[in-house]
């Protein structure tokens, strides 16, 4: 398994959907390979992070209005 | 058990906002966000007479806001249709053809600490993420923000499973160098 190979099936892993054939080659390549383990828990970390994303974003008090009139007139 | 009823009067003060807030998440556009909120109440008006009040107000709103959602990213996918052949066979700017890391694209284990550690990580992370190329970006949006597993995302967006492990390896790939090179100046 090389590097490619890894990081790819490390994002499945993360989903729980590999086989037992490929979680033991990924354990062994990862063993050797510092890069590989740097990406996937960072990869991991970020998966955490994003499931987190909020935005408070509002709406102005003009676009508010508009939507009101909107429907108000289909609502009529 | 007390139903739940609706009160459309009220329905901008209390909902438009939380609403909005949550369509800017998924998509990065203020108009189409704010046109999904006003199609939000728009379809909760016109079937107001189905609501049986077994979900709060509140609940039923989001519901009908994320069908629309659902709605615009298969649109969306539809647009970008002939941008998803499969990126792989592209010259590859994280791996060698041996499929070892390029040296310049090697991760950077202390950038595990600045993950963990940075105030600023949501506005990097956002940052980063709407860098991602449109189809990775939406692929990205349905999995992490909307929590929904491979099959859902394949099935609505008419994917493949491996198109969808190509799409997220490679937003990742991305995503992680962007963040890296963020801290590293």
């Amino acid at each position: 398994m090389n590097c490619k190979e890894a990081t790819k099936v490390g994002e499945q892993k993360l989903e729980g959907k590999i086989s037992l054939s490929k979680r033991i080659d990924l354990f062994f390549h990862l063993l050797m390979c510092k890069y590989c383990r740097a990406f996937i828990e960072q990869s991991k970390i970020i998966g955490e992070k994003l499931r987190l994303t909020k935005s408070d974003y509002k709406l102005t008090e003009e676009e508010k209005a508009s939507i009101a009139e909107h429907i108000d007139a289909h609502s009529n | 058990m007390a139903k739940h009823t609706l009160q459309p009067d009220t329905w901008i003060d209390k909902f438009s906002d939380p609403l909005f807030g949550y369509a800017m998440a998924r998509i990065n556009s203020r108009e189409i966000a704010q046109d999904l909120v006003q199609e939000t109440f728009l379809v909760a008006l016109r079937t107001k007479e189905n609501y049986r009040g077994e979900v709060s107000e509140k609940n039923w709103l989001f519901i009908i806001l994320k069908s629309r959602i659902l709605d615009y990213y298969k649109k969306k996918k539809e647009v970008l249709g002939a941008n998803l052949v499969s990126e792989e066979d592209d010259s590859d700017e994280f791996f060698q053809s041996s499929g070892h890391w390029a040296k310049n694209a090697r991760p950077n284990p202390e950038t595990t600490e600045n993950m963990v550690r940075e105030k600023e990580f949501f506005s990097v992370l956002e940052a980063c993420k709407s860098r991602l190329n449109e189809m990775q970006n939406l692929v990205f949006t349905m999995k992490y923000l909307d929590g929904a597993d491979s099959e859902f995302i394949c099935k609505e967006l008419d994917i493949t499973s491996s198109n969808y492990w190509v799409l997220v390896h490679r937003a990742k790939l991305h995503l992680r160098r962007c963040l890296e090179l963020k801290w590293a100046n």
